[in-house]
């Protein structure tokens, strides 16, 4: 396990650094620059006097090199266009947000999904299966930025019963327990919405597959009652696969939707990334692209640590 | 309704032409008498939200950032002069009264003697001195610079009066202070950092300035929350606390004002109909001092094309501006009518031009006296060999800019032109052939908020992206600059803009009307721009019986 494990850390420093040096390329190659640079209102001259102050009249090789550098020393340096601030503080102050935003849509979407998914199974081509087929292929086909317009336009303006977008109440009498989870609601729910659809299919596709095994026939066959089948024999087989989806759609959760964040003004990481995109501030890019790539890395692990709890036959070395 | 916005800007116009007093005291002194402080008998208390945009950059005017940084700064610095939102005069703010010397290459300002810091601590000339010394250092980043390095040194005359010493005469020294970015800084707090960039927190988390409004929280990427400022200078707030909450998402926006949720958006035309039956949200129209512009290169492979007047004159009769001003504008805003200067900058009388009228036959005929005809029947008119074929070049992402470009693809293909429609982002392609001026024609939007920008856009030794040179212009933008008397300058500018209305360098297109919604609980809203508004903050005030 520890060679497995080893292996595993090693790959995931070569595809960060991979990811890392293919994201500076594509700044770079990309036309434009800096955005408070790109002003049309200013000089060609005066651009040139602010970029110098930046120091980005550096060659590239030199800021990739430094950069690199300084990220091998934890230092992800300083944002080109929020004053100055550290990136590393810029990121780790968005993290929270990002990560209970994205495992509440996980936690929405393995709630609703897998437990739809097994009720279309063990009904199958009744009408709870049909059903199901029907909202999990509408979920699948909807895109989330209109299903969150939807949302919004319902529970915030037409019945107010829940906030339009924000993290939290501002003021004094917003950032109870209460207050963060009604302003988390609708978010999660789009957030995880695709999700559960996929989750919702390939749970009653594994279900299914499963029922049809050898060993289920034969522990139905000796007299077991049927929950005790699916408790006992079905369940933790048919989640193998799920388990391996879910695996797919925990880094996009998990690593800041821009989307959502966007529309609900979700302060995460997704927000941070698409703000420094439309900045082109290379070292803010870097750092999001760093945590986010650090996160799908884990999660990967993560997947990878509970086949063997599912799945006796399966261990590492 | 239209109609009505520009009665009530014609009217402001007029009441501005009968001070000419008072016009004229800004060659002497700034308008006489203190600016307006918060009205008496304003309910008090309340919060108001405004919707920003994005997240602010810095909360360091001196520093660079954009639209949201400085809607913010507004609230939390006072400048030494302001821009009305309103009447886009230059009223006194931080300053009380200013003037020049004969020569007009010294400006002395005299500052609000109550002007304090938010951490109690007097603000003084030795600020705005320390502020100036550190903008002029080519090294500080600071956005402003260019605007002010003719600034040869800043003297402190006693503690509430600075004098600025200029290495050229500039009858626009108060005008520049006014567009926000030379926003006095404590020294106190500041001297002490190699680099005004170096003090991270107070540029990012805790700033400490002397407008109306003084930070007490934030959530980055969330909110911004404000507190009435009660030593302000002007008068207390009528408000406890305004709150900035960023929604990037304007359709949000529009949700979030319609929930109560925030008070004060900028909104798009499609939005006003989706508002005009809700009682509980007023639409203001206000007028912005931007315009779209057809810009010519006269630099670079495709400036032959429209090197000859004659050329850009038969381009400008072939457009249908009001054609675009309803399909494209839905109807808001103003034609410029071949002006360069927004009517809004009152004290600028208008041209006396004859507008080129839309008529393609018209179009066609000028054209051909140039020279340009289908010699080979191939359908695009040519001359010596060359094909008048041009890219256009538009910057993707704003809609009205998108729209304009299809119809002037339109429109001069009509006339024999071969017109290719480029799309290409704005920090991308668009500003990289912009800046290397290999573009043929571009859309554009030039904002004209005061005089001198009309320099900076139209005279070869402004920022002029297009290679455009008229010594006639030139020689009538720099008397204007050697004067501080405004009617002159008025005058100046009439002429600048009728020679450049033979000999156009853009096209301009329509002033564009800005809709603002904002929550009928909240009073004393500037009808303007939310940049130029900000700093007037001080007036707003919550009637909830409203």
């Amino acid at each position: 396990m520890a060679r497995y494990l080893l292996g595993r850390t090693l790959a995931a420093l070569l595809v960060l650094w991979l990811v890392i040096t293919a994201t500076f390329v594509m700044i770079q190659a990309a036309p434009g620059g800096l955005s408070i640079l790109m002003n049309p209102n200013i000089s060609a001259e005066e651009a040139a006097r602010l970029g110098r102050n930046l120091g980005l009249d550096r060659p590239v090789h030199e800021q990739y090199v430094q950069w690199l550098g300084n990220f091998l020393r934890g230092d992800l340096g300083a944002s080109l266009s929020y004053a100055g601030r550290p990136v590393g503080a810029m990121v780790v102050e968005r993290l929270p947000a990002t990560l209970k935003l994205g495992l509440s849509a996980a936690l929405f979407a393995v709630a609703v999904g897998v437990p739809l998914g097994v009720a279309a199974a063990r009904h199958q081509n009744g009408f709870v299966d049909q059903a199901a087929g029907v909202v999990s292929g509408t979920l699948l086909a909807t895109p989330n930025f209109w299903l969150g317009i939807l949302l919004i336009v319902l529970f915030a303006v037409q019945l107010e019963w829940l906030p339009a977008s924000g993290i939290r109440t501002i003021g004094s009498r917003g950032g109870g327990l209460a207050d963060q989870l009604a302003h988390l609601v609708m978010p999660a729910v789009v957030l995880g919405t695709s999700t559960l659809a996929e989750l919702t299919r390939y749970t009653r596709s594994a279900w299914l597959e499963t029922m049809r095994q050898d060993y289920v026939r034969t522990a139905r066959s000796k007299g077991l009652a049927r929950g005790a089948v699916d408790r006992k024999h079905v369940l933790k087989n048919a989640l193998i696969p799920v388990v391996t989806v879910f695996g797919v759609a925990l880094p996009r959760l998990i690593g800041g939707s821009a989307v959502v964040e966007t529309l609900f003004s979700w302060p995460g990481l997704g927000q941070l990334a698409v703000d420094a995109a439309l900045r082109r501030d290379t070292p803010l890019i870097l750092g999001v692209t760093v945590f986010v790539s650090l996160m799908v890395v884990v999660s990967n692990l993560v997947i990878d640590a509970t086949y063997p709890l599912l799945d006796p036959r399966v261990h590492y070395s | 309704m239209t109609s009505q916005l520009a009665k009530r800007f014609i009217s402001t116009a007029a009441a501005l032409l009968l001070l000419p007093a008072l016009l004229l005291g800004a060659a002497q002194g700034a308008p006489q008498g203190a600016p307006q402080g918060a009205p008496q008998g304003a309910p008090q208390g309340g919060t108001v939200t405004i919707a920003l945009p994005a997240q602010p950059e810095s909360l360091n005017p001196i520093l660079p950032g954009e639209l949201s940084s400085s809607i913010v700064q507004g609230a939390l610095f006072a400048p030494l002069t302001a821009q009305h939102p309103e009447t886009f005069e230059i009223v006194p703010y931080l300053a009380t009264s200013w003037e020049a010397n004969a020569d007009v290459t010294a400006w002395t300002f005299h500052l609000h003697p109550d002007a304090k810091w938010h951490d109690g601590v007097p603000l003084t000339a030795h600020d705005v001195k320390f502020t100036f010394d550190r903008i002029l250092d080519p090294t500080e980043n600071a956005q402003s610079y260019a605007d002010v390095k003719h600034v040869e040194r800043v003297e402190v005359v006693d503690e509430h009066t600075v004098t600025f010493h200029l290495s050229q005469v500039d009858g626009l020294f108060p005008d520049r202070l006014a567009l926000g970015a030379l926003q006095p800084l404590p020294r106190h707090l500041f001297e002490k950092y190699a680099k005004l960039a170096d003090a991270v927190e107070l540029n990012t988390a805790k700033p400490v300035g002397s407008g109306p409004f003084k930070l007490v929280g934030l959530q980055t990427g969330s909110y911004i929350e404000l507190a009435a400022f009660d030593d302000f200078f002007l008068g207390r707030p009528n408000l406890d606390t305004l709150v900035f909450s960023i929604v990037p998402d304007m359709n949000v926006r529009v949700a979030r004002l319609r929930a109560g949720d925030i008070d004060w958006t900028d909104i798009e035309p499609t939005h006003a109909a989706a508002l005009a039956n809700d009682k509980r949200v007023e639409v203001i129209p206000v007028s912005s001092s931007r315009y779209a512009v057809l810009d010519f290169a006269f630099e670079g492979p495709y400036a032959p094309l429209f090197a000859d007047a004659r050329v850009r004159i038969a381009m400008a009769h072939a457009i249908d501006h009001d054609l675009i001003l309803e399909t494209v504008g839905l109807g808001r805003g103003w034609n410029m009518n071949g002006a360069y200067i927004p009517f809004v900058l009152s004290e600028i009388p208008a041209p006396d031009i004859e507008p080129y009228a839309y008529d393609p036959e018209l179009a066609k005929r000028i054209l051909a006296e140039a020279g340009w005809t289908d010699t080979n029947g191939d359908g695009t008119i040519d001359k010596d060999g060359r094909e008048f074929a041009f890219p256009l070049l538009v910057d993707r992402g704003n809609v009205q800019r998108e729209q304009i470009g299809l119809i002037l693809q339109d429109e001069f293909e009509a006339l024999g032109m071969d017109v290719e429609y480029v799309a290409a982002e704005r920090t991308g392609r668009w500003i990289e052939d912009t800046r290397n001026r290999v573009f043929a024609a571009r859309m554009a939007e030039f904002p004209v908020p005061n005089v001198d920008w009309f320099r900076r856009i139209y005279t070869s030794d402004g920022p002029n992206a297009r290679g455009y040179v008229n010594h006639e212009v030139d020689a009538l933008v720099q008397a204007a600059i050697q004067t501080s008397d405004r009617q002159l300058q008025g005058r100046y500018y009439q002429q600048a803009q009728e020679l450049l209305h033979a000999d156009p360098p853009v096209v301009p297109f329509f002033l564009r009307e800005q809709l603002m919604a904002v929550s009928t609980r909240v009073g004393g809203v500037p009808k303007g721009e939310l940049k130029l508004s900000t700093p007037f903050t001080y007036l707003l005030y919550v009637d909830s019986g409203r």
